[in-house]
């Protein structure tokens, strides 16, 4: 490896890559009603998003061909000072390294596909609204990718939240929500606060971590200082500390990620158009917690190992709990969603054992291949009417193309295709760390298991919706037009492509470099993590990985295909004990193996212990409901206390504070009958006598004089003065103005500058 | 160091009368509360002006403008709450509707 900083010729450009989205943002805001106005300013954020990706491109581009033909080591920071506070400069700009090189590559690719499929899916519900936070959305994504130091990132970040919040809000006045679905405003009000835990938690780790380098004397927020700070002054901080530091970190991302105790948002943000799913919680703003931890990995490798344990422990809990939630799912989007949460929890799995390098690999595959499954199914959801698998099947006739680019994403998402590469990484990574670390092996357990279930739930998505016959027929499914089509193609074909370098670069199972140019995964280790040794991994454990990895795979889809596949062309009906019962009229050899299985599950699923792991996943292991009710034990607790404050210590006081009175009442009365009544009865007499006298003074003097003349005079200045109150907040400004004005004009006086 | 003060101070008081031209012309309560706003920023300006032309300290100024922006948000938040169980209670947020102060 080369250690020289080279000069890269579309540097110049990056700092247009975020700005051009968020000016084009408000452009479509105020100018959409105008420009484009059948599509709702679509050209204006069409145009904004794809010079964005073009100049990605260019930059991105360069670094990735500069590092694959140079082997140059890429680190350029542009830069402006934004502020200073004390000691402290913090800068705005863009710093162009691998990491952010891939991964903004990949988000502005998603965002430009997005915008052009929203053109269609969007042509009746569509606004000029929609299209400005979705650029937003691309700039502030862009933003955080592309960012120096930890302050941009968490601007970019807190933007992301409040995109994310606007658009799965996008429906906010609809009436009517499915049943057992979140209404778009409650679900946007979830997502928003559930991730601003985890945001508090970032924010946290972010200031301590500038306090350590406070400590040391050179304030910073900046990636690379703060790095080579750790670096160089290692021995003088405490590693038990920066776990703490590290594990405040991966709190945003588990916020923003959504892994597992803070997963609940995700599945309501399906809430939003499918178009947001896409790009929002499928392919970028999900990633963002990822690349989060990838940017400040020094902290992570800096801190003891139990931070890394901790992170690979949570990725193995939500990728096995939401992997298992997705089997039961009936909403096509659900399914999905749970399988975004899944797959996250790989890349957790990822960053917790192998380095940041796999994570950020699997970050690309992913975000490719579940844009593409999420776009094909906003297709399906168009053209069929329905978000609903069991209002659908036979699709294959009607939507041709949509069939077959989900066929591609269901294969590199079950493992075959570009995803075999980053999730069989991730299993043999774990795997060759559990050697030194028998904890992990539950990890590698879960990892394992997910993959299988991966692999049948996505098919048994695509068995369901596309072949056999249509169970709605009314709904008359057509093909999408060119505008979705177009970038389900694109995104098919980069799946395809991203599946064939990886391949020449690396023959699975035979383990031969075809051409070692195009070796991806290992020049990841390259590029992300320069300065740490490629991972020396078994030969022999990596081919039994690969192979174990093809065939669970494998089996996945050949259960999937055995349970749920419509053979013969079978009538599939949705019962109302919660199973697809499958009625074939003609039978060969497959078929009676797939009645014999189907009924062992179906006997199975009968039993106790089956219907209670049935309900158990459809309720998402009871986490919300767990959440819901510890909210209201607490509150139940609160009241309990108040009620128990108010009966015993506040009755009791106000009772005795009665008794008081009544005995103090009891006395007074005494010496009101005895001694004050002769007073009175004195007093009276003498008062009676005085009064004649006062009577004639008072009718005379005072009541036509003073009393009278007074009030009639103040009723008088009253009647004038009324009218200024007028009750017109304006005119009470306006009088507030004129004293301004009068005292302003008194201080000139006073001080000289009028003359008297 | 910049400019001249008085090209900050006019912008300011520029600023102020927009934003009191806005209060005064507006029926809208929520109007009125943006108005406000903006008349609380052109202070902010002067704050953090004067401290930028002073010897006090660039950061004093700075302070008093984000306590000051502190405080507008919790006035626009009380505002906000106000105009909002008003509407409840009358269905309106026209501010010449309500003359119950009138003498």
């Amino acid at each position: 490896m080369v250690e020289e900083v080279v000069h890269l010729i579309f540097s110049d450009f990056a700092v247009f890559i975020p700005i051009i989205p968020i000016v084009a943002s408000f452009i479509v805001l105020f100018a959409g009603k105008y420009v484009d106005k059948k599509a709702y300013g679509n050209l204006i954020a069409l145009i904004a998003t794809g010079a964005s990706f073009i100049l990605t491109l260019l930059v991105s581009g360069e670094i990735i061909l500069r590092l694959l033909l140079d082997h140059a080591h890429i680190e350029q920071k542009i830069a402006a000072t934004w502020f200073h506070v004390g000691d402290v400069k913090i800068e705005i700009g863009v710093l162009l390294d691998p990491l952010a090189a891939v991964v903004s590559l990949m988000v502005a690719l998603i965002a430009f596909l997005v915008v052009v499929y929203s053109r269609s899916y969007m042509s009746h519900e569509g606004s000029p609204r929609y299209y400005a936070e979705i650029n937003l959305f691309a700039a502030a994504m862009l933003t955080l990718c592309l960012s120096p130091n930890f302050i941009q990132l968490f601007v970019g970040w807190e933007l992301m939240g409040v995109c994310s919040y606007l658009l799965i809000g996008y429906f906010y006045d609809k009436e009517v929500v499915p049943e057992g679905q979140p209404h778009p405003a409650s679900a946007a009000k979830k997502a928003f606060l559930t991730t601003k835990v985890g945001d508090i938690f970032l924010f946290a780790g972010i200031i301590l971590l500038y306090l350590e380098t406070l400590n040391f004397g050179q304030p910073t927020f900046d990636f690379i200082e703060v790095r080579d700070l750790l670096e160089a002054q290692a021995i003088h901080f405490d590693p038990m500390w920066f776990v703490f530091i590290a594990l405040l970190i991966f709190g945003g991302a588990v916020g923003k990620s959504a892994q597992f105790p803070l997963h609940v948002w995700l599945p309501d943000a399906m809430a939003g158009p499918t178009t947001v799913s896409c790009l929002i919680h499928s392919a970028t703003m999900v990633k963002a917690g990822i690349f989060l931890i990838a940017r400040s990995y020094f902290v992570f490798e800096f801190a003891d190992s139990d931070a890394m344990l901790i992170v690979a422990l949570i990725g193995g809990i939500t990728a096995i709990m939401s992997g298992t939630i997705a089997l039961v799912q009936t909403d096509i989007k659900g399914v999905l969603a749970f399988s975004t949460i899944s797959q996250l929890g790989y890349m957790t799995i990822g960053l917790g054992v192998g380095g940041m390098a796999v994570a950020i690999f699997h970050v690309i595959n992913h975000g490719v291949f579940k844009a593409l499954l999420f776009l094909s199914a906003g297709s399906v959801i168009h053209g069929a009417g329905t978000q609903d698998i069991r209002e659908m099947g036979g699709l294959r006739e009607k939507m041709p193309q949509t069939s077959i680019v989900m066929l591609i994403g269901s294969l590199s998402l079950a493992g075959i295709g570009n995803g075999f590469f980053s999730k069989d990484a991730i299993i043999l990574h774990t795997l060759d760390h559990a050697l030194h670390e028998p904890l992990v092996m539950l990890v590698w357990l879960s990892a394992v298991i997910t993959a299988f279930l991966t692999a049948f739930y996505i098919f048994r998505l695509w068995f369901l919706v596309f072949p056999g016959q249509s169970r709605k027929p009314e709904h008359h499914a057509h093909e999408s037009d060119s505008w979705m089509t177009r970038p389900l193609w694109t995104l098919a074909i980069v799946s395809l492509v991203l599946a064939g370098i990886y391949f020449l670069g690396n023959i699975p199972v035979l383990n031969i470099e075809l051409i070692p140019l195009l070796n991806i995964e290992h020049h990841m280790f390259e590029w992300l993590e320069p300065l740490k040794p490629a991972p020396d991994i078994d030969k022999g454990l990596t081919v039994l990985t690969q192979l174990s990895s093809l065939i669970i795979a494998l089996c996945g889809i050949g259960l999937a295909y055995i349970v749920y596949y419509p053979r013969k062309n079978a009538t599939v009906t949705f019962s109302a004990d919660g199973t697809f019962k499958f009625e074939v009229s003609e039978k060969d050899s497959i078929v009676g193996i797939q009645e014999t299985s189907r009924s062992v599950i179906r006997s199975i699923k009968l039993t106790f212990i089956g219907r209670g792991i049935q309900r158990l996943l459809e309720k998402g292991y009871y986490i919300d409901d767990l959440y819901l009710g510890l909210v209201h034990v607490i509150y139940a607790y609160y009241c309990e206390l108040m009620n128990w404050l108010e009966k015993n210590i506040f009755d009791n006081a106000v009772r005795f504070t009665g008794r008081i009175g009544y005995e103090l009442c009891g006395f007074s009365r005494w010496w009101d009958d005895t001694v004050v009544d002769g007073l009175v009865r004195l007093t009276g007499r003498a008062s009676v006598a005085l009064c004649g006298l006062a009577k004639a003074t008072d009718e005379r003097v005072i009541d036509h004089g003073i009393i009278r003349g007074s009030a009639k005079g103040v009723m008088k200045t009253g009647g004038y003065i009324r009218r200024v109150q007028t009750g017109v907040v304006e005119n009470y400004a306006l009088y507030s103005l004129m004293g301004a004005i009068t005292i302003i004009i008194i201080g000139l006086f006073i001080a000289g500058v009028l003359p008297l | 160091m910049i400019a001249d003060a008085s090209i900050f101070v006019g912008i300011a008081l520029l600023l102020f009368l927009i934003g009191f031209a806005g209060f005064i012309k507006s029926k809208s309560a929520i109007r009125m509360l943006i108005a406000v706003e903006i008349m609380l920023n052109s202070a902010n300006i002067n704050f953090a002006i004067f401290a930028l032309y002073n010897d006090i300290g660039f950061v004093t100024g700075q302070i008093a403008v984000i306590i000051s922006i502190a405080l507008a948000a919790a006035e626009a938040a009380v505002g906000l709450g106000i105009i909002l169980s008003v509407y409840r209670n009358h269905g309106t947020v026209e501010a010449t509707d309500f003359q119950a102060l009138k003498g």
